[in-house]
């Protein structure tokens, strides 16, 4: 196996990429997500946001407690789309 | 343990027996993997079955196909995603095997999909309820709420994501710490049972709704509706009045060389797989991180029978109570301060880990170690499952000490969106004892917000709970959850709250063996029972290990003669009246951190009475290697008599051994001649 280091389990995204969009200038959680599609997989950044924030701060000497964590957009797990097919005929009780 | 052998494959090891835990384990079914028949008792999670037969690898990833397996095991981390029977993307680690089940390790995405897996019309479509308060999450502090919103006559709805009720609690096999008067010196595993116990007249009744395997996977803050989803089949939203959301945490990933392969685990993983199911992950372990977890379950995976090559923790000493430090040390595991996994080694699973030395600025210097394992469990600290509190727009603050990102809330744990309150690691990574106190207070809260209680009735319990909690927080060890929780208030920090958090603690004997669990020359002396008193009193004297200020009290509480004294501050150290001590060891029985021990020597030979809780199980006659603080072999006698005060797994285990060496041994090991 070669020396990869995912940040993000479920994207595959490494540290290597993660370091290399940084220092193109992408320094917000969100741009990176859209261009690496870090967090968005299926655990929805539960494993990598600390570790893309830690390289963000680094990077531009902003705590990360200073730093956009990025949008948590609903649902934070994967769902059957299947699900929500006959929701119009169903009455809520 | 049984060697659980199936045909060719290469056998993995099922725990029969264990000095704590049994398993209550289902019928065997039949399943299939990738149209392989296998076998496992049904209602376990897939996860555990295939584990079981020595299946780790789950998955195939869609970019570098990489070999997955699972990694937080409670249904957080999607690393364990299975097509079952015919549905692709089935956290197999929370749905639990039925008989005949078609399992396939999935490539990449899986196969969208096969119209069998369509669940039937009636599971289709969004259910709706209301719901007077919804708890999100059945671990301590979940149940707490609910338990505290119940008993002031609110209807409450639970949502948990497990199959079985009690988050971490269930895999719990350690003693709590914390004050007698509550929930100390009794194992996690039974406080789970203990507040279902009280839950269930609530069930009985109507009053309390629980719907398990279920996950809130989103709020909608205009709608007000949470979006929950049940064993990965069925969708229902919710509209409730109030929220408590304890939805817990999850292990943090290291970044480092094949941290994804199969093998590589959180700890509460391990944990869920040893403990819960009675599934030994590996045989020989590398832990990550000598906080409490990692010291923890490095001791839960000796019990359990498993090996454990090291601890390796990048701080200069370790993080967790330094008790459970002493208690792995003196079982011969190594614990590497300021040291790291730099990369795991391995193919289709972990082969090994480098571990290297880092400096004071966290950069990795000297010589790379090979170490030979087939696990490694990751234990360096719980990010908060927060997601919830973004969507419905609470405040949120970022807090190293606490974990990560957290909400702000006010002294009774609502945040700035009034439907929601915050309790447990959520809220702040911390321990279960104070996450059932703020699961109290939060369901206090919700119950005053919905009129069900007076104000002076909520006043009195709410001064009440946060006095314990204060208490509970003024350790040694909780310097850094006091320091975060100052930064955690909607307002300033209220009068109720103490989070004052003074001058980082300082050990006085801050030598590095002291740092990692072993008593200094200097430490042993100010330990030892005065000697006119000691060579004369027949039972022999107490010796207490405690050198931690840490919340505890079951020592002074077990204690028939008051030999201990009361103590003034739960997390002052022991203090001790000789005098009145008779060597009856029922404080070696009751201490969590197994930190007390009797020595008499009063006769030829000296007898020391020691705590056991591994296998095999002891008895009269055994044969046993003496260890001393380092776990290293310091003599062979025999165990003269066993005791079981407590009825609750800790032995009390009397041995002969000579008189210089009272101050040395600490532990045993039996010599299994089986």
């Amino acid at each position: 196996m070669d020396e990869k280091i995912f940040v993000c389990r479920c994207e595959e995204v490494t540290l290597e990429e993660v370091r290399r969009y940084i220092q193109m200038g992408f320094t917000t959680f969100n741009e990176l997500k859209r261009l690496l599609r870090i967090g968005m997989g299926p655990c929805q950044g539960r494993g990598c946001r600390e570790i893309v924030l830690r390289e963000i701060s680094r990077a531009t000497g902003l705590p990360v407690s200073q730093l956009n964590p990025g949008t948590f957009r609903p649902p934070s797990k994967p769902l059957l789309a299947g699900l929500f097919s006959i929701v119009e005929s169903k009455k809520r009780s | 343990m049984e060697k659980f052998n199936h045909g060719r494959r290469e056998a993995v090891y099922v725990i029969t027996d264990h000095p704590i835990l049994q398993f209550s384990r289902g019928r065997k079914v039949i399943f299939y993997h990738d149209g392989r028949p296998l076998e496992w008792y049904e209602n376990d999670p897939i996860a555990v079955a295939l584990y079981a037969n020595n299946v780790k690898t789950l998955s195939y990833t869609k970019k570098y196909h990489r070999p997955r397996g699972f990694f937080c095991a409670i249904g957080k981390c999607s690393s364990c995603f299975m097509t079952v029977d015919g549905l692709a993307n089935v956290r197999t680690c929370i749905t639990p095997l039925k008989e005949g089940m078609k399992i396939e390790t999935q490539h990449g995405l899986g196969t969208f999909f096969q119209s069998s897996s369509l669940p039937s019309e009636e599971l289709r479509g969004l259910f709706g309820f209301k719901a007077e308060v919804l708890v999100v999450g059945g671990g301590p502090a979940g149940l707490s709420a609910c338990l505290e919103a119940l008993e002031s006559g609110c209807r409450v709805t639970l949502v948990d994501e497990s199959l079985r009720l009690g988050g971490q609690l269930v895999k719990q096999t350690h003693k709590f710490f914390g004050s007698s008067l509550d929930f100390a010196a009794v194992r996690g595993i039974k406080i789970a049972e203990i507040l279902q116990q009280q839950l269930k007249q609530y069930v009985d009744s109507g009053q309390l709704k629980v719907l398990s395997n279920a996950s809130a996977v989103a709020y909608y803050a205009k709608e007000n509706v949470v979006l929950c989803e049940q064993g990965e089949k069925r969708l229902f939203i919710i509209e409730p009045e109030a929220i408590v959301v304890s939805t817990g945490a999850m292990e943090k990933l290291v970044p480092f060389v094949n941290n994804d392969l199969p093998g590589v685990y959180g700890a509460g993983a391990v944990q869920t797989l040893m403990n819960v199911y009675g599934v030994l992950p590996g045989k020989k372990v590398l832990m990550v991180g000598a906080g409490n977890i990692g010291l923890i379950v490095s001791y839960q995976l000796l019990q359990a029978g498993a090996e454990v090559a090291a601890i390796v923790e990048m701080a200069p000493k370790v993080g967790g109570y330094w008790v459970h430090a002493a208690k792995v040390r003196r079982l011969g595991v190594p614990i590497l301060l300021r040291h790291t996994v730099k990369k795991v080694v391995g193919e289709s699973c972990v082969e090994g880990a480098v571990i290297q030395e880092v400096n004071e600025k966290g950069e990795l210097v000297g010589e790379e170690k090979f170490t030979d394992c087939d696990t490694v469990c990751l234990a360096v600290g719980l990010s908060p499952t927060v997601e919830l509190f973004w969507q419905a727009g609470c405040e949120m603050v970022y807090v190293g000490d606490l974990g990560g990102f957290v909400p702000k809330r006010d002294h009774t744990l609502r945040t700035s969106n009034p439907r929601f309150w915050v309790a447990g690691d959520v809220a702040g990574i911390e321990e279960a004892t104070t996450a059932m106190l703020e699961g109290r207070i939060a369901g206090l809260s919700v119950s005053r917000a919905l009129n069900r209680l007076d104000e002076a009735t909520f006043r009195s319990r709410l001064e009440g709970y946060w006095n314990k909690l204060n208490e509970l927080r003024m350790g040694e060890t909780s310097y850094r959850v006091r320091k975060g929780l100052s930064h955690v208030f909607l307002e300033q920090v209220p009068s109720l709250v103490q989070t004052d958090a003074g001058d980082e603690p300082q050990n006085q004997f801050g030598d590095e063996e002291f740092g990692s669990g072993v008593l200094s020359e200097s430490m042993i002396e100010t330990i030892t029972p005065p000697m006119d008193l000691w060579k004369k009193k027949k039972g022999g004297l107490v010796i207490i290990e405690c050198p931690q200020k840490i919340p505890c009290d079951p020592c002074h509480y077990s204690c028939p003669t008051g030999a201990i004294k009361a103590f003034e501050n739960i997390n002052d150290v022991p203090t001790i009246d000789y005098s009145k001590c008779t060597g009856c060891a029922m404080c070696v029985a009751a201490c969590p951190g197994l930190a007390c021990f009797v020595a008499d020597i009063s006769g030829e030979q000296a007898i020391l009475k020691l705590p056991y809780e591994m296998m095999p199980r002891p008895q009269e006659g055994q044969d046993v290697v003496c260890l001393d603080r380092h776990g290293k072999e310091v003599v062979r006698t025999k165990i003269v008599k066993v005791q079981e005060p407590r009825k609750d797994k800790t032995y009390v285990v009397h041995v002969v051994v000579p008189k210089q060496l009272v101050m040395h041994v600490r532990a045993v090991r039996v010599i299994d001649r089986g």
